[in-house]
């Protein structure tokens, strides 16, 4: 390579000459990495993943918006409070994931508060997942529920199988990711996995035919 | 219904409200020693449980070695009742016990979480067998097993109970060290662990009887009492071996005495007197002879 990196984002070529360096354009590691030296950049990685937990987050079961943005901020305080514990054999987004999880399992914990998942409409392939047992995320399914129906169902569920279900189906999780962001063996999320989609089937019944 | 896309969150005010807080709070990324160190700290606990659960195995061996097979029923009696007696029960809970601490600490590691409980279990449990038995082989579980179980509440080292059982003249049993031998056989003195010497008769013993006696150290006599005034208030009619198995490393005994061919010719290994016909073992112990000669 003829250029190597420094610190604060800028390159710096053979000819000792800087040439800046777009930090959106770096990966999600690298800016980690750089958010310790410059905290300003650790706006980017808030903005690259802010949408993605905020539906994530509801998707666990925090309906309010405001519970979902102090879930939010706590989660990206933390984690800039602890940037050096990031491990880079996981993926920052992995990471990330945890971190929110974690927050959002203490908020439930704290206010007592009972999960009331939101689903959009866009949310289906959990469907089509749960109706096929063989069926990956691309599954289709004949009849459709309606997004509020597979909510409801999803709400009445015990926490860890929702959890599972909603970072495999709808965040479209691998279950190395799975392990990762739950933090338990890849064995564990497969059967977690098959368990959460019979209790979901069971709890729409016919509603499934 | 209420869904989240009906009040999308502005990332970029999100980001400019926790860049605040950062700076409000003064909020500053924790130094990465202090996760290694934790991580560490995580490792080195766990390879203390399992150590310390591997030197709880050297004693399960320590006990289960140094169980005399040979004599349970006259011992404990049924095999049932022989293992009630015999199962290290107290070290096998603490066994699991720092097991389970192990595998706690394991899980805390940073990449604890991805090995499956099974497997973890399982590699522990080898790791502790293979270190339990070389524990065991250099005498650590006699050392663990007296020493670290002579603290424990109600519980009495194996061969503290074991020495007590024998240590039963009334009932014909005794157990101590050789400390001297008539020249023909025909007594022989015997120091408890207590400190009291026995002046045994040795009419009736045999030719194996006296090789153990002949080897020194510590033996255990099967015969009659009688009574205290007498010259010598037990009747020996068999004596057998005391070993450890395991034991912390320790001077063979000196022998005592050499079996010279009169000797052997003197006493045969024929019935013995109706004395000793009357120790309640004595079949049981006859036999056992015939099976060590």
């Amino acid at each position: 390579m003829s250029a190597e990196t420094n610190q604060s984002g800028g390159r710096r070529n053979k000819g000792g000459t800087r040439t800046p360096v777009d930090a959106h354009t770096l990966t999600d590691e690298d800016v980690a990495q750089r958010a310790l030296e410059d905290k300003e950049l650790f706006a980017i990685l808030i903005e690259r993943y802010a949408a993605k937990l905020t539906r994530y987050l509801a998707r666990l079961g925090v309906s309010v918006p405001e519970d979902r943005e102090d879930i939010l901020q706590n989660a990206f305080l933390n984690a800039y409070r602890n940037m050096n514990s990031f491990d880079p054999a996981l993926s920052f987004s992995s990471w990330m994931y945890r971190i929110v999880h974690n927050e959002a399992m203490s908020f439930f914990r704290r206010k007592k508060a009972r999960p009331t998942v939101v689903l959009a409409p866009e949310d289906e392939p959990l469907l089509y997942a749960i109706q096929d047992d063989n069926a990956d995320t691309s599954a289709h399914a004949e009849r459709r529920l309606s997004s509020a129906e597979l909510a409801r169902a999803l709400t009445t569920l015990p926490q860890k199988y929702r959890d599972i279900l909603a970072l495999r189906f709808f965040e479209e999780r691998s279950y190395e990711e799975i392990s990762d962001i739950l933090e338990m063996p890849i064995g564990t999320v497969s059967t977690m996995i098959h368990r959460a989609k019979r209790a979901l089937r069971k709890e729409l019944g016919d509603r499934l035919q | 219904m209420k869904d989240y896309t009906d009040t999308p969150l502005e990332s970029s005010s999100l980001s400019a409200r926790v860049l605040e807080r950062i700076a409000a709070e003064q909020v500053t990324p924790r130094p990465r020693w202090a996760y290694r160190l934790r991580n560490r700290a995580f490792w080195v606990a766990a390879l203390g449980a399992l150590a310390a659960a591997a030197a709880a195995m050297a004693a399960v061996f320590f006990i289960l070695a140094n169980v005399e097979w040979r004599y349970v029923s006259v011992r404990y009696g049924t095999p049932a009742s022989t293992v009630m007696a015999v199962l290290p029960v107290a070290w096998l809970v603490l066994l699991l016990v720092f097991l389970s601490v192990g595998y706690w600490n394991i899980r805390h590691t940073s990449r604890g979480y991805r090995y499956p409980l099974p497997v973890v279990a399982a590699m522990a449990v080898v790791f502790t067998i293979l270190s339990g038995a070389a524990f065991f082989s250099i005498g650590l579980g006699q050392g663990v097993e007296e020493g670290f179980g002579g603290h424990l509440p109600l519980y009495r080292p194996f061969l503290v109970r074991e020495q007590s059982w024998w240590s039963r003249p009334e009932k014909g049993f005794l157990v101590g060290k050789v400390s001297s031998i008539a020249p023909d056989f025909s007594s022989f003195a015997l120091t408890t662990d207590s400190g009291v010497v026995w002046q045994v008769e040795g009419s009736d013993l045999r030719a194996p009887d006296m090789a153990w006696l002949a080897r020194g150290g510590m033996v255990r006599v099967v015969g009659v009492p009688r009574p205290a005034t007498s010259t010598a208030p037990f009747h020996a009619c068999f004596v057998l071996p005391w070993e450890v198995r395991g034991a912390r490393a320790s001077l063979p005994p000196l022998p005592l005495a050499v079996l010279s061919a009169s000797t052997s010719e003197r006493i045969s290994n024929g019935e013995r007197s109706n004395a000793c016909k009357g120790v309640g073992p004595y079949r049981v112990f006859r036999a056992l002879q015939d099976d060590m000669r």
